[in-house]
């Protein structure tokens, strides 16, 4: 792919033809509805509007963003665990983003996700055996109990746990083994794409590692290709290879992992980046820091034109009125930013400067929508589980 | 993080493995079976139980041991008045708890007869409420939307329903069918239904608020990501989940059934005599309590123990299954 400049519009950044998945403009509205007999559509919370962006074989994708950018809900859409609104998920050459459950049932061998909290995400009452032992049961029916369970014991082995453990109980196990059921059982069918849906946000720091590297391993040995969400920008640079840094359910830049990290052109990275810790006091202080002023506006009611406009720091009239295209500035770096800049993230001659957003406090009030309220949001994501069962 | 990350020796690699060389996961269901074990009340409560099972069951051959029979007029026991022909309502070892006034009938043997009607109803009654309570409840949580909506109108609706003046208003209909009197069957089934049919809503509730929170855990997710079906997260991944509090309300409600049955029985609402049971029974020693009081005793007691044993096991059950008690 040839370098296209950077005043072309949109255009189809990053894209290949013959990647595993390629995600185009998924969207992800949860209704909301009010009215007790008719009900009727009041609003929708738009969790993830617009992404678009590709997953090569044997490859992984991190997936960032903070605490309600739409990061889990993209990766839940793409297992189709949540119906997608709009958009095309394209995998392995089919288009699987209009499939019914019974057309899934074929992919659901390729396709597989490991969940974050691996408390909730195994069955108390199942032994491990029963758990990992599911994907088996419910695919092939042909298999008998004894090659089940020599199956079960090997992957048991090979993530790590013993496999004499197989009658054991999910309260029986720490937290970082739960976590290594609950990735045994999701390579357990040799799936193509594993969608790892926060996957050591909940685990400690020293056992995150060791997750991490089996998840390095085992994508070695069978040739995984990993969609990672992650909010732990330095959990991502280790394991992705290309990064995906999203905001209020757009993707605002994309890039592979070491430009990302090293030369970052949007506003809303620079700022992220800014945020982590260097393990030295010294260039800790000196270093620049971004403020970010105000929460995150309502997915209910997104702000107009870039939907960072309201907390970015070069926010000018122009990003209000017009939505920044998401496109391709230097070949496999895209970004969707109005004034892209490069700045060093890590700049140690920047005298701890601090960099806050323009925008008085007044404005921000105004661009906060008024029924940005919880239990509305909520209720929106109760309503559309119910629809798809 | 950015440091590299070094392969750190496994958190979790047992060492007890050689040593042990059958490693048996304990289940919940097990753990909660060695808990009740060590609760002696509990224990008190479950061999009460298994006593007056075995009596219901073995009734014929207890009254044959002591040749009596429920329906039989032992009018040589009584007086001219009609009153038992001695203290304690005329007990002897012909009839260990004496007869009753008027008819002479044995109150032994009336009693056990008793325990088989009233444990049949009320364990009937227990299993037709836990059984729609169970569906409407996992129904209504699981599918959620308008089906929700109607099931937990329905519940209040029910919930509302005054059920004392509704049996005693569809017995005096049923009740004068030739049919109804004559076949005890079809009387054990009535009552069942009244005692059973208006208890369902609240195990539904209870059910329906288990499958709210516990469909949206991610071990359902992953069910559905390998592709299994509405039937296998219902009954394979679900309802695992619910059997403890299922099993602690049924043997919480038993009791409640039992009361219902007596109180029910008493009106002269429940089974039509001569068949006995321990609330028409009561009823029948109103007439001559302070003449014969050791007849109102028996059924008294034997509806208090009854009631007490369900009670104790029920809530050993409940301590059991508590994830927050100690092993």
């Amino acid at each position: 792919m040839t370098v296209a400049p950077s005043t072309e519009p949109s255009g189809a950044p990053t894209l290949r033809d013959d990647a595993l998945l390629q995600v185009r403009d998924l969207k992800k509205h949860f209704p909301i509805t009010q009215g007790i007999l008719f009900q009727k559509q009041v609003g929708a919370v738009q969790a993830v509007d617009g992404v678009t962006f590709d997953v090569a074989e044997r490859e992984t994708l991190g997936l960032v963003g903070e605490s309600g950018c739409g990061k889990s809900t993209a990766g839940r859409t793409i297992t189709k665990l949540i119906e997608p609104t709009s958009g095309s998920i394209v995998f392995d050459g089919k288009e699987i983003s209009g499939y019914s459950r019974s057309q899934m049932q074929a992919l659901r061998n390729d396709i597989q996700i490991i969940f974050q909290d691996p408390y909730s995400s195994l069955n108390p009452r199942h032994p491990i055996g029963t758990i990992v032992g599911a994907p088996f049961r419910i695919t092939d029916s042909s298999l008998t109990d004894k090659e089940i369970k020599s199956k079960v014991q090997s992957l048991l082995e090979r993530v790590g746990l013993n496999p004499e453990h197989y009658n054991r109980y999910p309260h029986e196990f720490s937290g970082g083994q739960r976590q290594r059921i609950g990735v045994a059982r999701a390579v357990a069918l040799r799936p193509k794409l594993i969608v790892c849906d926060e996957p050591v946000s909940a685990l400690d720091v020293s056992i995150q590692a060791q997750v991490v590297n089996l998840l390095e391993d085992l994508q070695e040995e069978f040739g995984i290709a990993y969609i990672f969400v992650a909010h732990d920008l330095s959990v991502v640079r280790h394991i992705s290879d290309r990064v995906a840094v999203m905001y209020l359910g757009k993707i605002m830049e994309l890039a592979d992992r070491d430009t990302l990290y090293s030369k970052p052109l949007h506003p809303y990275t620079h700022a992220l980046l800014s945020a982590v810790p260097i393990p030295d006091p010294d260039n800790q202080n000196r270093r620049e820091r971004i403020l970010l002023t105000g929460d995150l506006p309502s997915p209910i009611n997104p702000p107009s034109g870039c939907v960072f406009h309201t907390r970015c720091f070069k926010a000018q009239e122009r990003c209000k009125l017009e939505v920044p295209a998401f496109r391709e500035v230097a070949p496999g770096h895209a970004i969707a930013c109005h004034f892209p800049e490069e700045r060093k993230p890590f700049d140690p001659n920047a005298e701890g400067r601090v960099i806050r957003s323009t925008m008085s406090a007044e404005e921000q009030d105004q661009q906060l929508p008024v029924d940005a309220h919880p239990d509305l949001v909520q209720q929106a994501h109760q309503d559309d589980r119910s629809q798809f069962r | 993080m950015t440091a590299p990350l070094d392969t750190a020796p496994l958190d979790d690699a047992p060492a007890v493995a050689a040593a042990e060389p059958q490693i048996a996961g304990r289940s919940l269901g097990q753990i909660a079976w060695g808990r009740l074990r060590r609760d002696k009340v509990a224990l008190v409560g479950a061999g009460m139980i298994i006593f007056f099972v075995l009596v219901a069951i073995f009734a014929p051959l207890l009254c044959a041991i002591f040749d009596v029979d429920p329906e039989t007029n032992y009018t040589d026991q009584l007086d001219d008045l009609g009153f038992p022909d001695g203290p304690w309502a005329n007990a002897s070892w012909d009839h260990p708890f004496g007869v009753e006034p008027g008819l002479g009938r044995d109150i032994f043997a009336r009693t056990v007869y008793g325990a088989r009607y009233s444990l049949t109803i009320a364990l009937l009654a227990t299993v037709l409420t836990v059984g729609l309570g169970v569906v409407a409840g996992i129904i209504a949580g699981f599918r959620g939307g308008w089906m929700d909506t109607l099931i937990s109108r329905s519940m209040d609706i029910l919930l509302a329903f005054p059920v004392l003046l509704f049996s005693i208003a569809a017995l005096v209909i049923v009740g004068q069918a030739q049919w109804y009197k004559e076949s005890v069957l079809y009387q054990i089934l009535f009552m069942t239904f009244v005692i059973g049919f208006f208890g369902w809503p609240y195990i539904g509730r209870i059910i329906r608020g288990q499958v709210l929170s516990l469909r949206e855990k991610e071990f359902v997710d992953a069910a559905r990501s390998l592709g299994a079906s509405t039937n296998r997260i219902l009954f394979k991944e679900l309802l695992p989940n619910l059997l403890p509090i299922i099993l602690v309300y049924s043997t919480l409600i038993i009791p409640t059934n039992i009361l219902a049955e007596a109180a029910l029985s008493f009106l002269g609402v429940g089974l039509q005599p001569p068949t006995p049971t321990w609330g028409q029974m009561l009823s029948d020693s109103r007439a001559s309590l302070q003449l014969v009081p050791s007849y109102v005793a028996v059924p008294g007691m034997a509806i208090f123990l009854c009631v007490l044993a369900f009670n104790l096991f029920g809530d050993g059950l409940r301590d059991a299954f508590d994830p927050k008690g100690t092993q």
